[in-house]
């Protein structure tokens, strides 16, 4: 299942970057044909100059031309003047139509091939008048033939110039072709990007939306197991609680019947019947440290939590007064208190602990010449451990796995008293701090218990 | 008290066996008066007000109740409650004896008005001592208004 995930989770990236690239260049490509366009566009103008500047060159030689035939004919030099600013003008505009087509090398010699007949026209036209100013028109032969080279000259310079206009506009066309096929790829490219980009989103979308609803149903059905928990959990403890409670009355009643008989019949039998009936009293009193201790357990799981820094060398000591008290040790008991780290806990559950480690390892090291305690702390990874050694008897590490249960003993009554809780006890607080316990032993040299207890998260 | 011999003592149990430990240990300190015992908290509370089957019995305040926690049908704190929250019996002193030593059990008690809480010892011997001590302080040492 988490293996499936990952691989969904990495085909929805996978989607959402790629959506994300096809977009990108496609914007790429929109803005660099757009500008394509506008250049195209500015080329399409300028083709429109450029024939605009070779009829205005076709006009001035034509302005030019009406002006020197006026002036053939009436000999006034006022009709000389349109011909006279052709003159003047022709070259400029030569120049400016060249600068126009200079990246065009075949208009470039049209160009030069149109100045040459322009030249040539307007040496015609030049000729023609000066002989007229020298001698006077009317059948002059010689004019004649300069007005017939002029006018050769003329057909000439329009029929180049119908060249040079068709070569442009062919080359317009040839452009506007050339854009026309590019501006059709450009559409598709943009059209299919999108839509490519799209449908990667939608996919990633729909994967996305498939995911989170397997999310929001394995949610709630952890959602529903951790109440259905929560309600066993607080069964099983009111059961366990009521049953520990509710022993307690029948076994109140046996102690004190069988007392009672004692106190009123104990002269009327023999010492057979007391016996019968001590044991009777015995078995009642280890019923109700079962029970005590059973009652205990309970309550370890139902206590709310109160958190806060625990200094733990003087909870140890106020700890280990009592269990001297409790459990009336040899006088000989050695214990070492090491300075201990403090820590991040409910002190009512952690004394319960400390009480409960502590006791057993008086108890397990008291058939010891020389018992001997000691109780150490040291941090690690984010972790504070504690450690209580004892050189007590020890346990078998086989039944290791018994250790922390209920009711669970490794050494009989006889060897050493006990219920079997404390342990199960010393585990249910450290799971309720988030902590870890566990302990090392070995027979006939001593028992170390180590617990751990995250250090406050801040 | 000069007339202890006429404290009167209402003991509510629904066990039989805690009711006759109970009376044996009050018995032990010469505590001649006479201990009522009733088996649970509706009859505790008819024979405090004079109801149902104590609806002819002679005018007499118990002079200290005994109340066990959890008795069927109306519980030791609805018995606390009532007879706490009622002027006339307000002021009688009143003795939870039970068996739950939970935090939340005698928090309640207290807030209702108890006057002392004990939790019945398991153990013949002690439950005899602590019993009697019990009946010793609040059945003859401890003094009350004369006019319950």
């Amino acid at each position: 299942m988490p293996a499936l995930k990952t691989k969904k989770d990495m085909l929805i990236s996978a989607g959402i970057v790629l959506a994300f690239v096809l977009l990108v260049v496609i914007s790429f490509i929109t803005y660099t044909r757009t500008s394509q366009f506008m250049a195209s566009s500015r080329w399409v103008d300028h083709t429109y100059t450029v024939l605009s500047q070779i009829n205005l060159l076709l006009s001035e030689l034509k302005d030019a031309e009406t002006s020197q035939r006026g002036f053939l004919l009436t000999n006034d030099e006022k009709f000389l003047e349109p011909y006279n600013k052709a003159v003047s003008n022709l070259p400029n505009s030569i120049q400016r139509l060249k600068s126009l087509t200079k990246d065009n090398f075949d208009q470039q010699d049209d160009i030069a091939l149109f100045e040459e007949l322009a030249n040539r026209k307007l040496l015609f036209l030049e000729q023609a008048i000066n002989m007229q100013r020298q001698h006077a028109w009317k059948g002059n032969e010689d004019i004649l033939q300069t007005l017939q080279g002029g006018k050769m000259t003329m057909d000439e310079l329009r029929l180049h110039i119908q060249t040079m206009t068709l070569r442009e506009e062919r080359l317009l066309d040839q452009r506007a072709e050339s854009e026309k096929a590019h501006a059709v790829s450009t559409q598709r490219w943009i059209l299919f990007g999108n839509l490519g980009a799209i449908l990667l989103i939608l996919t990633s979308f729909l994967l996305l939306r498939q995911q989170i609803k397997q999310r929001i149903v394995a949610q709630r059905r952890a959602e529903k197991t951790a109440l259905q928990l929560e309600i066993t959990n607080k069964e099983l403890e009111s059961f366990s609680y009521s049953v520990s409670h509710d022993l307690r009355s029948p076994l109140r009643a046996i102690d004190g019947y069988s007392r009672m008989f004692e106190e009123d019949y104990g002269d009327k039998v023999d010492e057979e019947g007391r016996r019968l009936l001590g044991v009777v009293r015995a078995n009642s009193k280890k019923m109700r440290m079962l029970i005590d201790d059973l009652l205990d357990f309970a309550r370890t799981g139902r206590q709310a939590m109160d958190r806060q820094e625990v200094d733990m060398n003087q909870l140890v000591d106020e700890v280990w007064a009592e269990v001297l008290v409790a459990e009336h040790p040899n006088p000989t008991l050695q214990f070492y208190k090491h300075s201990l780290q403090p820590v991040w806990g409910d002190p009512v559950l952690l004394k319960q602990l400390l009480s409960n480690l502590l006791s057993n390892a008086v108890k397990y090291s008291s058939t010891r010449e020389q018992p001997k305690v000691e109780i150490s702390s040291r941090e690690k990874d984010r972790e504070i451990i504690y450690q209580i050694q004892d050189n007590g008897v020890g346990f078998d590490m086989r039944y290791y796995k018994k250790l922390f249960g209920v009711f669970q003993r490794l050494h009989t009554a006889e060897e050493f008293p006990g219920t079997g809780v404390g342990l199960a006890i010393v585990q249910r607080i450290i799971l309720r701090h988030n902590g870890r316990v566990w302990a090392e032993s070995e027979i006939e040299v001593g028992s170390t218990f180590s617990f751990s207890l995250p250090v406050k998260e801040v | 008290m000069p007339n202890s011999q006429l404290v009167h003592i209402l003991l509510a149990e629904d066990s039989e066996t805690d009711a006759e430990m109970t009376m044996r240990a009050l018995r032990k300190i010469n505590l001649k008066n006479e201990i009522v015992w009733v088996r649970d908290g509706q009859a505790a509370l008819d024979y405090v007000f004079h109801e149902g089957e104590f609806v002819d019995r002679p005018k007499r305040v118990p002079k200290l109740i005994l109340l066990d926690l959890k008795m069927p049908k109306v519980d030791g704190i609805e018995v606390l409650q009532k007879l706490k929250s009622t002027a006339s019996t307000r002021q009688i002193p009143v003795v939870m004896l039970t068996s739950s030593a939970e935090e939340q059990d005698i928090v309640r008690s207290y807030e209702l008005g108890v006057n002392s809480y004990l939790v019945k010892p398991v153990e013949f011997d002690r439950f005899v001592e602590e019993v009697s001590k019990v009946g010793c302080y609040w059945g003859i040492l401890n003094k009350i208004p004369s006019n319950i």
